[in-house]
């Protein structure tokens, strides 16, 4: 009881943070007219300002102003987050579902493939998908170098790395529901594997598939901080929480808060999103429910 | 004479073990040579100890698995190439009606799934009428099967295997997952439906006085194989397979006057992994000779639309 | 059991023979390339020289041929010359590794020393404010941007309140105590994040060992909770969390990168980011294959000492 209890509200505590630090984020065009800033407004006479009524926490190393960029950075982060963590439960799901109504030796192989993934260095691995040349991979120059290709190609990397929890929860449910004497049922009055998985196996699969999604998102913003701090992510002057970091770290020496809150925010989105994917994890797993 | 609906040969199933790349496999023999022939509105009844292959058998003969050997031809169709239409004839209701029904759709899409499937999707009537046939009313279609109890799921699980009309039904303890007092409800409705449909029933079960009451015909099978099959009344009243009679020994209501304690059953059945050489079940049986332990007996006819497999009673005697 | 050691150590090396084409593949689509570079250190090559060179090289065979002579020079014992680091590219490796190996060596066993006795602890009270506490501060510790605990660290402890350096490595000859000095904060940054998971580990896994039957048998005959948690559960529970903690050596090697490149702590991870941004290819090709060769070993071992260690599993038919 008291258990329950207190995931329900850890559910809504984060939920309700994460709703909030998405509104605010979504409210940057807003705050800007507000105050009457530009997110992208260099001013060279105002650099490192402190604190005041216009700029509330203060400008950058080129005279922006730290907050507005924080919330547009907030929106790119989290977008990008959910967005490649979508990515990823569809392909996990996709591998995890196969694997799991095939079994035998799809399963086995497709598994195999699996851990090996999981048991890489990723970090390196993507720095080097990161750093690729597009224009090796046959793809125009105008395209490769265009601004929302680091966009496009960030998600696409990360949701690469981060399938994996989502495949091996979605595949063990899926091999226990093929067990199921609906699935037999339906095999017995001829219903193909595609609708198969479709229609009776996918829609039982909804909760793993929420949790781990909502847990893989705290992994994947954290890695899209980090590529992104490593100069491999989102480009300036496309302000994101990781390579605002980047900057920051430069001039740690002289203004160390410039490194305090984008860090702060992504810790808090991603802890967020950890404590609603466990609250969820116990709230949906029909063994704990006592 | 018209060629019977179901006609088994010599079906046998094996299960491989599987190890790693690297180690050695197992073979599991879950069915051996088994063999009958089933008539319309004619219910056989399998009767058997846990895990001598009777669902094995039934998933065979719903075309769940396929068989490692033999044949099966239902209505003188063989069972190879596109299964499709074929399903359409043999339909199956499992054990447990909490598992078998898709809890995340409607009892009036699952009972019309079945149609739509086989691309001759039903009408909203239709589903009606069948939920009718099965005693439901038209306001459960809309539900989901968590708001239904075990004797209602189990309807809802008849009403999809009747959808495509079939002309066998195969039932896997269809009642033992239900309280006593719905059990009977379930049977009779069974047999309701068998006289209206003129249906085939493989009828799985481990209670005798359910089979008694279900049954034309009861095949007994131990360790994979049919070791007694005949007309109801021969096998219940006068069991000759040792094996047979041990199982009657057990329940008393039914093995009135011919109780003979020494015949009741002792220990566990051998390993399917490694199966006694000789008579299956020798290793058991209260009257085992030294041949039984060498040369396993064949299924041999005894007396009128009867067979035993048992050298005491065919091939032994005169 | 030897069947399954071979049956893993013959995944491992497909694993690790897919992982050399598929990184060797990904070298050839980095930006420029070695021609390119050479044309750019000399502006007296004409593209007819250019084009001379890449035959010379075999840069205008095809992928595949291309790997398999590459693959026969390494097996010739030849692993190419770094240009960064002017240096055989195995010269320029062998001190980074060994920079890491105590790094990371440090870091884990700190993180063990302190996690495996929380999480038994937290683990055997489930739902009390202890554990809850516990469990909070191991979520805080997974979710924590590491490259930002570091920045934190270095704001803390070097600007702020400057008793402690920023970098990874002393200037010069520092002798022992200096070298541990150094070390101080980016073995920090590691323990930080990543002992809030193996706490988590622990936990989860004494709580599993403590619902199992036998272990309900023991308290119900009587025996002490501290007993039961000591002589019954410990083992059991120790066990799963080996595996689970061997299999994120690679994380935790992508720990190391981050924290190497912000301490400029001359390890593994900060040459292969080095090279692969200062266009060495052929240092960030071995030494990311040295890398993936590293942590397949340790999952490799971490498999194997399961099933040595677990009567329950069979290495026969192993369901994951
Ligand atoms: N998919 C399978 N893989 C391996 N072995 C199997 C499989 N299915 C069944 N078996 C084995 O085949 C044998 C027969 O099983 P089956 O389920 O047919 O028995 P049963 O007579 O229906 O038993 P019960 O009365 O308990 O339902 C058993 O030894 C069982 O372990
Ligand atoms: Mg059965």
């Amino acid at each position: 009881m008291i258990s329950s209890l207190k995931q329900h509200r850890l559910i809504a505590v984060s939920g309700f943070i994460l709703l909030t630090l998405g509104t605010i984020a979504a409210a940057a065009p807003l705050a800007e007219v507000l105050l009457g800033l530009d997110a992208n407004q260099v001013d060279l006479f105002n650099r490192f300002a402190p604190p005041d009524s216009q700029h509330i926490l203060g400008t950058d190393e080129l005279g922006r102003d730290v907050l507005i960029r924080l919330l547009y950075g907030g929106q790119v982060s989290l977008l990008v987050g959910l967005i490649a963590a979508v990515a990823a439960a569809l392909l996990g799901t996709t591998i995890g579902l196969i694997a799991g109504y095939y079994g035998g030796k799809v399963d086995a192989i497709m598994m195999r493939f699996t851990d090996g993934v999981i048991s890489l260095p990723l970090l390196p691995l993507l720095i080097v998908l990161a750093a690729i040349d597009l224009e090796k991979l046959g793809i125009p120059e105008a395209i490769a170098n265009s601004e929302n290709v680091s966009l496009y190609r960030i998600i696409l990397i990360v949701a690469l790395a981060g399938w994996t929890t989502v495949a091996r929860l979605v595949r063990g449910a899926a091999l226990s529901l093929r067990e199921r004497d609906f699935v037999l049922a339906a095999i017995a009055y001829g219903a193909s594997p595609f609708r198969i998985m479709a229609v009776h196996i996918l829609p039982n699969l909804l909760s793993p598939i929420i949790v781990a999604t909502t847990l893989s998102v705290g992994n994947i913003i954290l890695l899209e901080s980090v590529l992104s701090f490593l100069g491999l992510g989102i480009q300036p002057p496309v302000a994101s929480w990781g390579n605002m970091l980047t900057n920051a770290q430069e001039l740690i020496w002289s203004t160390p808060t410039l490194a305090i809150y984008p860090g702060l925010l992504i810790f808090l989105t991603v802890i967020a999103f950890n404590f609603l994917g466990d609250g969820l994890q116990d709230a949906l797993d029909p063994k704990k429910s006592r | 004479m018209t060629a019977p609906l179901l006609k088994v040969q010599n079906i046998s199933k094996s299960f491989t073990l599987s190890g790693g790349l690297f180690s050695a496999k197992q073979t599991l023999r879950a069915v051996n040579q088994v063999s009958f022939t089933l008539n319309k509105n004619q219910t056989l009844a399998l009767v058997g100890e846990s895990g001598c292959g009777k669902s094995t058998l039934g998933k065979m003969l719903a075309l769940l698995t396929s068989q490692s050997s033999g044949t099966i031809e239902i209505e003188g169709q063989k069972t190879t190439g596109n299964l499709k239409p074929l399903r359409q004839k043999v339909q199956m209701v499992f054990q447990d009606p909490f598992s078998s029904l898709n809890p995340r759709m409607k009892v009036g899409n699952i009972i019309g799934e079945p149609l739509l499937v086989q691309g001759k999707p039903a009408s909203t009537e239709q589903v009606k009428e069948l939920a009718q046939s099965v005693g439901l009313n038209s306001g459960d279609l809309s539900r989901y099967p968590h708001q239904f109890s075990g004797g209602q799921r189990q309807r809802i699980a008849i009403a999809r295997a009747l959808s495509l009309k079939p002309s066998f039904l195969i039932a896997d303890e269809p009642t033992s997952a239900l309280d006593v007092s719905i059990q009977s409800q379930i049977l009779n409705l069974m047999k309701e439906l068998q006289s209206k449909h003129q249906l085939a029933y493989l009828f799985i079960s481990h209670d005798l006085a359910v089979v008694s009451h279900m049954a034309d015909h009861i095949a007994v099978m131990y360790l994979g194989e049919i070791v007694e099959i005949g007309p109801k009344k021969d096998v219940l009243q006068k069991p000759a397979h040792p094996y047979t009679q041990s199982l009657l020994a057990a329940v008393p209501k039914l093995g009135k006057g011919k109780r003979q304690p020494q015949t009741s059953l002792i220990g566990e059945p051998p390993s399917p992994l490694a199966p006694p050489l000789g008579c299956a079940f020798h290793s058991r049986c209260p009257l085992a000779e030294e041949r039984c332990k060498r040369e396993a007996p064949a299924l041999k006819p005894y007396g009128p639309d009867r067979q035993v497999a048992c050298y005491l009673k065919s091939g032994g005697a005169p | 059991m030897i069947g399954y050691s071979l049956e893993r150590l013959f995944h491992s090396a497909i694993v690790i023979i897919v992982m050399s084409f598929v990184i060797y593949g990904l070298m050839g689509l980095m930006p420029g390339d070695p021609i390119d570079l050479m044309i750019s250190a000399d502006p007296k090559l004409t593209p007819a020289d250019a084009e001379h060179l890449r035959t010379l090289y075999g840069l205008d065979q095809p992928i595949f041929q291309r790997y398999i002579n590459w693959l026969g020079t390494v097996f010739q014992g030849d692993l190419g010359y770094s240009r960064l680091f002017a240096q055989p590219v195995l010269e320029a490796i062998a001190p980074a590794l060994f920079n890491t190996v105590k790094l990371l060596g440090l870091a884990i066993i700190l993180s063990l020393l302190i996690a495996l006795p929380v999480g038994i602890w937290a683990g055997s009270r489930p739902q009390t404010k202890t554990d809850y506490t516990i469990n909070l501060l191991a979520f805080s510790g997974i979710s924590i941007p590491p490259f930002w605990l570091a920045l934190l660290l270095i704001i803390v402890f070097a600007v702020l309140l400057p008793i402690l350096p920023a970098s990874g490595l002393p200037t010069g000859e520092g002798g022992f105590w200096e070298t541990l000095r150094h070390l101080i904060l980016p073995v920090s940054t590691i323990v930080i994040a990543s002992i809030g998971g193996h706490t988590r580990y622990m936990r989860a896994s004494m709580i599993e060992t403590l619902r199992q039957d036998y272990i309900r048998t023991a308290v119900a005959k009587g025996a002490s909770p501290r007993r039961v948690v000591l002589s019954h559960a410990l083992r059991n529970a120790l066990i799963p969390v080996v595996t689970i903690i061997a299999l994120d050596f690679g994380a935790l090697f992508s720990g190391a990168l981050i924290t190497e490149t912000i301490f400029s702590y001359p390890g593994m991870g900060k040459l292969i980011f080095d090279s692969i941004m200062g266009n060495d290819f052929n240092l960030a090709l071995v030494a990311l294959l040295f890398a993936t060769f590293l942590t397949l070993i340790g999952n490799l071992l971490a498999d194997l000492a399961y099933a040595w260690l677990d009567p329950r599993v069979s290495y026969k038919g192993r369901e994951r």
